[in-house]
C-alpha cells in the first residue's frame, strides 16, 4: 500500500484537479479538505475535480468527507465535479444509502473537464501558435 | 522465500515446457494473481489455481503444448488434494486501536472474501462493511477487535465477521437501526448499509458490556 501524507492538488486554467489514487485514511481525507479549501481561497479557482479513479473502496466516512469537500467548495463558489468513480464502488454506495446527490458526477476525468468547461486562459496563446507555424511554414518553402 | 514442496513440483512441470527463468515467473505471477497460498489450500484453491496457470501459459505455449502442460498439473493437484484435505476454516482476529487498524482490517477481510471465491462486487461490499464495523470501534468505543471467520456448512462457504467492543454501547440503537437517526459523522447509514449488504447480521449492545455486531454472508 502506497503511504502518503498529502495528496497533490493540480492547478490548471482557474480550476483545481485532484486525483486520488491511494488507500483514503482518514488523517489524508483531513488534510485534503483543508488543502483543497486553502488552494480554492488561494488560487480563487472556479472548478474542482475530484477523480476517484484510483479508489476501489468507499465506506460512509469517506464518501460523506468528499461530498463535505464538494459542498464546502461550492459555498467557496467552486463547481466540482466527481469523475472515475468504479462501478463496484458506486453499487456499493447505493446499496448502502449514501449517494452524493447533491454532487456533480463524470464518468471520466475528460468529461468533468467538459462539464467545468475549461479552456486554455493563457493570452499569449494565440500569439505563440502562429509564431510556431510561421516556422513550420517557412521551412516547408524552403 | 523458500518454495514450498507443492510449489516446486508445479515448477518442474512448467520447466519441461518453458525455460527455466519463464516457468518461475508464471508460477509466481500466477500464484500472486489468484491469491492463494501454496502451503494452505483452502475451498476451491485447486481450480483456481490452474484456470490461473491456464491464462498465464496460453501466452506463451501452442495450444496443444498448454493442453499437455494443464493435464499434467491437473493430475498432480488431485493426487495433492486426496492426500492433504484442504484447510476448509481460517480465523483472524485482528486489534482495532487506531485507524490505520481500519485498512488492515479491510484489506485482511477482501483477501479472504477473495480466496473463498466472492465475486468482486461481494468482496467490494464486505470489505466496506468490515472497514464501517472497524471504524465504529475506533470512534465510539476507542478499542475493540475484528474477527474474520471464514469457514462453510454444508458445503457452501461463508465469511462471518466479528467486530467486538467493551466502548460505551449504543444508546440510541433502535432508532439507528431503523433509519431514523443519521449521526453527524454518517455513523447511522454505516450500520444500516452494513446490514442491508450481508445476509446475516446480529447486534448486542449495552452501556455495561459494550457492543458485539456478527455479520454473515454466504458465497451464493
Amino acid at each position: 500500500m502506497t503511504i502518503a501524507t498529502r495528496i497533490p492538488i493540480i492547478r490548471l486554467y482557474g480550476n483545481l484537479i485532484v486525483s486520488i489514487q491511494v488507500s483514503l485514511s482518514d488523517d489524508l481525507v483531513v488534510a485534503l479538505k483543508e488543502d483543497i479549501t486553502q488552494n480554492i481561497g488561494d488560487y480563487g479557482a472556479r472548478g474542482l475535480i475530484i477523480d476517484l479513479s484510483g479508489i476501489d473502496l468507499m465506506d460512509s466516512y469517506i464518501s460523506r468527507s468528499i461530498r463535505d469537500i464538494a459542498l464546502i467548495s461550492k459555498l467557496m463558489g467552486a463547481q466540482t465535479v466527481i469523475s472515475g468513480m468504479d462501478p463496484l464502488v458506486a453499487m456499493t454506495l447505493v446499496e448502502m444509502g449514501l449517494e452524493m446527490n447533491d454532487v456533480r458526477t463524470a464518468l471520466t476525468l475528460e468529461d468533468a473537464i467538459d462539464l467545468l468547461g475549461m479552456e486554455r486562459v493563457e493570452a499569449d496563446d494565440a500569439a505563440f501558435s502562429e509564431f510556431i507555424l510561421a516556422g513550420v511554414n517557412s521551412r516547408t518553402a524552403d | 522465500m523458500l518454495m514450498s514442496p507443492l510449489e516446486t513440483e508445479i515448477k518442474n512441470i512448467l520447466s519441461k515446457y518453458l525455460s527455466p527463468i519463464v516457468a518461475e515467473t508464471v508460477l509466481s505471477s500466477r500464484i500472486a494473481a489468484s491469491g492463494i497460498s501454496l502451503r494452505r489450500l483452502r475451498i476451491g484453491d485447486r481450480q483456481r489455481l490452474l484456470l490461473s496457470l491456464q491464462k498465464g501459459l496460453g501466452r506463451y505455449l501452442k495450444p496443444q503444448q498448454a493442453k499437455d502442460c494443464m493435464n499434467q498439473l491437473e493430475s498432480l493437484l488431485n493426487s495433492r488434494n486426496s492426500v492433504s484435505a484442504p484447510a476448509a476454516t481460517e480465523h483472524q482476529k485482528i486489534s482495532i486501536r487506531s485507524e490505520g487498524d481500519i485498512v488492515v482490517a479491510r484489506g485482511a477481510g477482501r483477501q479472504m472474501c477473495k480466496t473463498l471465491g466472492f465475486t468482486s462486487l461481494l468482496q467490494v461490499k464486505l470489505a466496506t462493511a468490515i472497514s464501517e464495523l472497524a471504524r465504529n470501534i475506533v470512534q465510539y468505543a476507542g478499542e475493540g477487535s475484528i474477527t474474520l471467520h471464514a469457514s462453510h456448512e454444508n458445503g457452501r462457504p461463508y465469511l462471518q465477521v466479528t467486530a467486538e467492543d467493551h466502548g460505551p454501547g449504543i444508546p440510541n440503537l433502535d432508532s439507528i437501526l431503523s433509519g431514523r437517526y443519521v449521526s453527524k459523522s454518517g455513523m447511522g447509514k454505516g450500520l444500516t448499509g452494513t446490514r442491508n449488504m450481508v445476509d446475516e447480521f446480529d447486534i448486542r449492545s449495552s452501556p455495561n458490556s459494550g457492543t458485539l455486531v456478527v455479520i454473515r454472508k454466504w458465497v451464493k
